[in-house]
């Protein structure tokens, strides 16, 4: 059987009585072997209790963990076969860098010439070779972050865990540093478990991503799934830069269909989804900012006034007011037309509206067409 | 501010300065000066004859040696019991999540208060019935009486500061609790460890009470109670009396003036 | 072993060492003195007898306790009115930046490094009547007719041993209250100074404000310590001249060893005891300096 880290029904409370906080709720999934796979959501969505509990950091309050087919959930992390990237980095300060990179083949009991073989290898493939003399002190921010990922893969664990490991480098590093990541998971053979609050690094890098809010779930599914697909409208709207925009639309039956009321523009629902609309009087109508179109105002047309022009390089974000004063988003080309204050129709195709329902926030349909 | 403000500070100052540091410049002449100059007052404030006689005389013809041996057993034993109780608590409780640590704390600061006169005199009872006056191991727990309240309160404040992820990448590195603690926990807590031995060691060198009412016996007298009997014995040999007094002083001086430093530097590394 | 079986063993294991010799070294002594106090016993007789309450009616009659109670009360006000007043001008005056500061400082922590039994033989060759260097400068100046015997003299005596105590303590208060002199934000004399305060203003308005909880703080702590302090003053005048600086724990120390009556003595030493206990809890109760420390995890 192929090696996988399957978790079932794993749930995390903390804290008694008034002060209980429910972390992580009822999580069931199944991770492949040499997967990349990323827990992502905003802070205390439970992802980095998630990533400890795997690692043995933390115990479940219910539900087990297996790696393959042995149940680790009791098992403390020195029993497992993983490695670990933490966010505060967590070099020990006063050991080299060398000794830093060996330590867990020293824990095991290899003779120190084994070792030194092993770390200069594993250094030179993260470029390190000339610093292993060096205490991590005197080391920048993305050096220190290579060698604690040296720590970690120089015994190349079956699962190597990694919590927000950039996120405490500047901007451009990160960038740098994912390349790093990525040019990893091709030439270890771990599977790779990761955390992070940053949805570009999450869908640039995953084979597989978790959406996670408040404890829950949301959708687990490949990067391109998620994109086109949310399961509801956090996942939605959290995926994607910029974000989707959202507004309440009602919804009217008539006797020849439904048609959907937004920002004044009355839009007709293919006869396919007119079954699940059944009896809902309201819905929230989502729209990704690159699939609406800036053309000259027009009947069929969506009519507001350029509130904002934010030029980017090769496209704009432009923010549109509608008539009814709510604001959308745009992402066009960068161009001349349609300057601030300008009036503009937004134009979009049917295929591009997501409708979620107004209470329980769920997708309702992709697409009205 | 005005010039006379300014004067009127200066001076004031230069008071302060010189009453703060004056009697620690008469203590020092006084050691240095020879026998004879101190029977004949009044004394010059500052003089150039020195002469070593009295240190001399300090150190061979009186039982001083002895006393500094003891002084130093019971120092040495003081810190190593300090150090390991201490540090062993502040790590379980910044560790460890358990009910009644607010009275642990309540408890440690507590204790911290009570004045050494408090409890030598039913300790002096206690160890009379269990035969431990007049021995090392008495002196040394009587010792730990008064620095360990502040020895753990120290140590629990600087394990929090020692990040939990340290520990925490040892463990996923393959570690043990234990070979974690040893190998990478206490490295770091070593600036916290040294203020503790330098506590430990100030509090039971200069300890007087308890050595007093403790040790009766001459040959197990420490230095500060060595040197009271002293004066009661010798008169008035002002001259080895302060030579006495400086010798005694000196190593808590230099125990906190060079491991200072080092403090400073330790946390700079850690940072 | 178990994870849980482990996790207890480390906690006990960590913390029980500690709690340990506490417990034995610091509290039991005390609950004996405490319990000691209801019983006679003399160094004389090995058995106890319950007397009950006899000890403490005995001593609160006893002049000689309350002699002794005011005596300690004196000496701590003025010992620690004293390290105030020194600590407070010498910080002020040292509250500038310049060369040397770290000099003065560390010449400011010496005294307190000392053994008590130090300042205490300078302090007795200092104000010695015959050879000390003090009653020479004083007669030379001619404040002073006649040497004056610090220590010896009913008048001078308890002066005497709250200026030692005073240098000794004093300068190491010095220290604390420049800290935080040196934290107040610069910014607020500049206010007041734009408002139109004089300097004198600006220290009540500024300075003292901030001052209040490190000074009292120092008071609250020196006071308990400076009540219950044995070895300082017995070392120089051993209580004399005639019990003039005979503090409550010299008569403690007196009616154990020289009296040899130790149900008394420990009915004295719980006198102290109450003392301390109500300066805690008054510490305790305004200044919570458990807050420091993290209990919750």
């Amino acid at each position: 059987m192929a090696f996988s880290v399957r978790l079932e029904g794993v749930q995390k409370r903390f804290g008694r009585g008034a002060r209980e906080v429910q972390a992580v709720r009822d999580l069931t999934l199944e991770i492949g072997e040499r997967e990349f796979f990323t827990f992502v959501g905003p802070s205390g969505c439970g992802k980095t209790t998630t990533l400890r509990m795997i690692a043995g950091l933390e115990t479940p309050t219910a539900g087990r963990i297996w790696f393959g087919d042995q149940d680790v959930t009791d098992l403390p992390p020195q029993k497992r076969d993983i490695a670990m990237v933490f966010q505060d980095i967590a070099l020990f300060p006063y050991m080299t860098v060398r000794d830093n990179i060996g330590y867990p083949l020293r824990i095991a009991g290899l003779p120190r010439v084994q070792v030194n073989e092993k770390v200069e290898k594993v250094a030179a493939t993260l470029g390190l070779s000339d610093k292993l003399g060096q205490k991590p002190g005197q080391l920048s921010g993305g050096q220190q972050q290579r060698v604690a990922i040296g720590r970690a893969i120089i015994k190349e664990p079956k699962v190597l865990l990694m919590d927000e490991p950039l996120s405490a480098l500047d901007a451009r590093l990160r960038v740098e540093m994912r390349t790093e990541i990525l040019r990893l998971h091709r030439e270890i053979s771990s599977t790779i478990i990761y955390v992070t609050h940053d949805q570009v690094e999450a869908m640039t890098m995953s084979t597989r991503v978790a959406v996670m809010d408040q404890g829950r779930t949301l959708q687990v599914d490949s990067p391109r799934v998620i994109f086109r697909r949310p399961a509801d409208v956090t996942v939605a709207t959290f995926i994607g830069t910029p974000a989707m925009n959202t507004f309440p639309a009602a919804v009217v039956t008539t006797p020849t269909g439904m048609t959907i009321e937004l920002l004044g523009r009355q839009l007709p629902v293919a006869s396919r989804h007119h079954a699940v609309l059944q009896g809902l009087k309201r819905v929230e109508v989502g729209i990704r900012p690159q699939a609406l179109r800036l053309e000259a105002p027009g009947l069929n047309r969506i009519t507001g006034t350029v509130f904002l022009r934010e030029p980017l390089g090769l496209e704009d974000e432009v923010l549109v007011e509608t008539t009814d004063g709510t604001r959308v988003k745009v992402v066009t080309a960068a161009g001349e037309a349609f300057p601030e204050g300008a009036v503009v129709g937004l134009d979009f195709a049917p295929p591009d509206l997501y409708l979620f329902h107004a209470e329980s926030r769920g997708t309702i349909c992709y697409g009205i067409d | 501010m005005s010039r006379l403000h300014r004067v009127g500070t200066f001076s004031l100052l230069v008071v302060v300065l010189v009453a703060v540091a004056f009697p620690f410049y008469w203590m020092l002449l006084t050691s240095f000066t020879p026998r004879e100059a101190l029977f004949k007052p009044p004394f010059r404030l500052v003089r150039w004859d020195l002469s070593l006689g009295n240190y001399r005389e300090l150190l061979f013809a009186t039982e001083f040696a002895r006393y500094f041996v003891n002084s130093l057993i019971a120092a040495v034993g003081a810190i190593v019991l300090n150090v390991i109780a201490a540090t062993l608590a502040g790590y379980g409780l910044t560790r460890f999540a358990f009910p009644g640590k607010k009275t642990f704390a309540f408890g440690t600061l507590f204790s911290y208060m009570f004045p050494p006169m408090l409890m030598a005199i039913p300790l002096y009872i206690l160890f009379s019935a269990l035969q431990m006056r007049n021995t090392y191991t008495g002196l040394i727990l009587a010792h730990m009486a008064i620095s360990l309240p502040l020895n753990i309160w120290l140590m629990w404040q600087y394990f929090q500061i020692v990040p939990l992820s340290l520990e925490e990448a040892a463990w996923t590195s393959g570690a043990s609790r234990l070979a974690a603690l040893r190998q990478v926990c206490l490295p770091s807590a070593r600036p916290g460890i040294l203020s503790v031995g330098i506590f430990s060691f100030a509090l039971s060198w200069n300890d007087f009470t308890f050595a007093f009412l403790l040790q009766t016996d001459r040959k197990m007298f420490t230095l500060p109670v060595g040197l009271a009997s002293f004066v009661e014995q010798t008169g008035v040999h002002w001259g080895m009396v302060m030579a006495a007094a400086v010798l005694v002083s000196v190593p808590t001086f230099l125990l906190v003036f060079f491991l200072q430093r080092y403090l400073l530097s330790g946390l700079r590394t850690a940072g | 072993m178990s994870a849980t079986t482990e996790r207890r063993a480390w906690i006990f294991g960590t913390t029980a060492p500690a709690l340990l010799f506490l417990l034995v070294i610091a509290y039991l002594p005390i609950a004996y003195a405490v319990s000691l106090s209801f019983f006679k016993k003399t160094a004389f007789n090995p058995a106890m007898k319950w007397v009950g309450l006899a000890n403490y009616r005995y001593i609160l009659d006893e002049p000689e306790l309350w002699s002794a109670f005011w005596r300690s009360v004196a000496f701590t006000l003025g010992a620690v009115g004293l390290q105030l007043a020194l600590g407070l001008v010498s910080a002020l005056l040292l509250n500038r930046a310049f060369k040397g500061l770290n000099l003065v400082r560390s010449l400011f922590v010496l005294p307190y490094l000392l053994p008590s039994i130090v300042v205490a033989l300078i302090f007795q060759w200092l104000l010695s009547q015959e050879y000390g260097v003090i009653n020479q400068v004083l007669m030379q100046t001619g404040a002073v007719a006649r040497p004056v015997n610090f220590f010896g003299g009913l008048g001078t005596a308890m002066w005497a041993v709250i200026g030692m105590a005073g240098w000794q303590y004093g300068s190491f208060a010095t220290l604390l209250i420049l800290a935080r002199l040196q934290a107040i934000n610069p910014k607020l004399y500049e206010a007041a100074a734009v408002s139109g305060a004089g300097t004198l203003r600006a220290f009540r308005d500024v300075t003292l404000p901030n001052l209040r909880t490190t000074l009292i703080v120092i008071a609250l702590l020196r006071g308990i310590w400076m009540f219950n302090k044995f070895d300082s003053i017995w070392l120089v005048t051993h209580g004399g001249p005639l019990k003039a600086t005979e503090t409550l724990p010299l008569y403690a120390y007196r009616l154990a060893f020289e009296e040899f009556d130790f149900g008394l003595a420990a009915a004295a030493c719980t006198v102290m005891f109450v003392v301390l206990l109500l300066g805690a809890l008054v510490y305790f109760k305004l200044f919570d300096p458990t807050k420091e420390i993290e209990v919750g995890r």
